[in-house]
């Protein structure tokens, strides 16, 4: 899928909510955050954590007046190929409505 | 520690809107400890900058660092080779340290990215309770080690006031009556009768209220 | 006698008497303020004038006493600690004391956050304790705190504020206990409803040898409808009002629930009495100043001793 970027992390629960900002400042139009279902979470509490902060960072977008909608959280099982290219390809039909936020100078993006 | 909170976005843009270059500092003790101003909230400000900026399509150059402590000359020295680069620090520390960034670096304006609360503690992750005023004259050891000057809304020391209701303070639900807090803990230590005494009218002279404090130790410089 | 105190004189007498509430206007209405200290003038054997009342901003309690007094009644000074400092409160009691004030009620205050002046910031330099003991060693020592001399020190008649309904229980009498040792002459308590509840409380002050050291007036407050019981019972804090109260209230229709407030109150002023320790009643009827005679007159004790 064009302009897709898939970064692997072992649980969803490493994710706080800068990573998601930082992100989207240095130019991503939208965050996708695929989580196991919350009683499927290996390390217990990690996909309510990554849930819990990518509310945070939806606060801060609201505040700032950017679409909270740029970060959408899904509950996906990690075999579920079907769902995950579902959950993709709303997303990018979704970020589409948006429009695109301008790319910012290469020396910002950090 | 110190306790802080952010301020909202739109209150830091309307105080660095006039500049072009900024340099974003967080410190990494305090306001670490209470999720305000660390590293990772140094992080999520200059990337909320940064989008900020976009949306009204401007373009200011905006550097991070974070120093181990924002009140300290040793640990302040360490971004000097930042400094010149930028129009203004944007600190994310506590009073103390922006006030200390301000002392170091004199030339430079230093604009705060938070609102200082209080001294307190850590009860739990994502949960700091206010429990000292720096009065300077410390009463715990009469008080079952709860400040009643902190604790209760209206720094009573004879007893609680006839608001309290079931264990909380006339000001708000969630806030417990100190009081409260302090006969149950000297019931529990079974020093109930320290309560019995007639405490007079504290010395507030050794408090702020006396003019800002200082301490010289002789013995400490260098 | 401690005082040159009306109060003082007609307790030692034995007398049972009745103080009530006058709260000054929110701004410099005189007019406003006698027209209610008329209402009460001869009803009363002393009138408590409020200071800042729940943190809203009305004229001066010390301005307030003065003007009564003109009108010919017996104020008590009520003074807050919530506002200001002791250089002020014991500034205030020079001038009251100096405008023929004779008696002190020492309170902390509501917090300002209740007020119209929220962002203010919260005084309490003393607490009321301190300010009794403060109050009493004016009269006893002749000096302010810190034992610099007085010129002419004020010799007032000292009261403070009970609360028999509020949180701990047992702590309550306790602080009665603190606040007589500390100099309290005479005490107003917190507006009964749980007439049980507060015999309790007397039963133990007497216990603790109180009454004989203090003269203790029961708090009564008429209800003008069931939705002030309610607010009262849910909002105002430190305040008890049981459910049959309510109930009892809130069963009449709107028109007649005025008179059966006034009947509650009535029926409490009959009830606490009797209760041993008592040695009077203060009716706060908030904004209702005009019904303290009815009340006083249903309840056999509108003649007031001239003395």
């Amino acid at each position: 899928m064009p302009g897709l970027s898939l970064v692997a992390i072992p649980c969803s629960g490493k994710l706080e909510a800068h990573h998601l900002l930082k992100t989207l400042a240095a130019g991503a139009e939208g965050v996708l955050i695929l989580a196991c279902a919350e009683n499927a979470c290996q390390y217990m509490e990690g996909s309510k954590r990554s849930h819990k902060r990518t509310d945070y960072a939806r606060a801060w977008l609201e505040k700032l007046g950017i679409e909270t909608g740029r970060l959408r959280f899904v509950h996906l099982a990690p075999m579920d190929r079907d769902g995950l290219e579902a959950a993709l390809k709303e997303f990018a039909i979704k970020l589409e409505t948006f429009g695109t936020t301008p790319t910012i100078a290469q020396s910002q993006a950090r | 520690m110190i306790v802080a909170e952010i301020k909202e976005i739109a209150e830091i843009r309307r105080m660095i809107d006039r500049y072009s270059s900024i340099l974003v500092v967080g410190c990494d003790s305090c306001v670490a400890e209470c999720a305000a101003g660390g590293n990772r909230e140094t992080m999520l400000l200059a990337a909320a900058l940064r989008l900020s900026y976009r949306k009204d399509n401007k373009n200011p150059v905006i550097t991070e660092s974070c120093l181990d402590r924002q009140c300290v000359d040793d640990f302040i020295e360490r971004i000097a080779h930042l400094v010149p680069d930028h129009e203004v620090i944007l600190s994310l520390g506590c009073g103390a340290g922006v006030q200390a960034l301000a002392r170091v670096y004199s030339d430079k304006p230093i604009i705060p990215a938070l609102d200082t609360l209080f001294i307190g503690e850590t009860e739990m992750r994502g949960i700091w309770q206010e429990n000292c005023l720096g009065c300077g004259q410390c009463k715990l050891g009469y008080f079952g080690a709860v400040c009643p000057v902190t604790r209760c809304s209206k720094k009573l020391m004879n007893g609680p006031c006839g608001g309290s209701k079931a264990g909380r303070c006339e000001v708000r639900e969630d806030i417990p009556c100190g009081w409260d807090m302090i006969m149950r803990r000297l019931d529990t230590l079974g020093e109930l009768d320290r309560l019995e005494e007639y405490v007079p009218p504290v010395d507030w002279s050794t408090s702020h209220s006396g003019g800002p404090r200082r301490i010289v130790r002789e013995d400490q410089k260098p | 006698m401690k005082t040159e105190s009306r109060l003082e004189k007609l307790l030692s007498a034995g007398q049972f008497v009745v103080t009530a509430e006058c709260g000054p206007p929110r701004g410099a209405d005189v007019s406003a303020l006698e027209n209610k200290g008329r209402c009460l003038l001869g009803y009363v054997d002393a009138v408590n004038v409020t200071d800042n009342q729940t943190a809203i901003v009305r004229m001066s309690s010390v301005a307030a006493c003065s003007i009564l007094k003109g009108l010919g009644h017996e104020p008590i000074l009520q003074m807050v600690t919530r506002d200001r400092n002791r250089i002020a409160l014991q500034s205030d009691l020079f001038g009251a004391y100096a405008l023929g004030i004779r008696n002190v009620l020492c309170l902390t205050g509501d917090h300002h956050s209740f007020g119209n002046q929220k962002e203010a910031v919260g005084v309490f330099d003393l607490d009321s304790i301190q300010l009794v003991k403060t109050v009493r060693d004016m009269r006893e020592e002749g000096t302010i705190i810190g034992g610099a001399d007085i010129q002419a020190p004020p010799k007032m008649f000292i009261g403070a504020a009970a609360n028999p309904f509020a949180d701990p229980p047992e702590w309550r009498v306790v602080r009665l206990a603190k606040k007589v040792q500390a100099g309290a002459d005479f005490i107003q308590t917190q507006c009964i409803f749980n007439i049980s509840r507060f015999e309790r409380f007397m039963n133990r002050a007497r216990d603790m040898g109180l009454t004989e050291k203090v003269s203790i007036l029961a708090g009564i407050t008429p209800l003008k409808s069931a939705g002030m019981a309610r607010y009262m019972s849910a909002k105002v804090a430190g305040m008890e009002v049981p459910e049959d109260i309510i109930n009892r209230i809130s069963a009449l229709p709107k028109e007649e629930q005025a008179d059966e407030g006034i009947k509650i109150a009535v029926e409490t002023i009959e009830r606490v009495r009797e209760i041993e320790g008592v040695a009077g009643i203060h009716i706060m009827a908030i904004e209702w100043e005009e019904k303290v005679p009815e009340i006083l007159g249903a309840a056999g004790i509108a003649k007031r001793p001239q003395i």
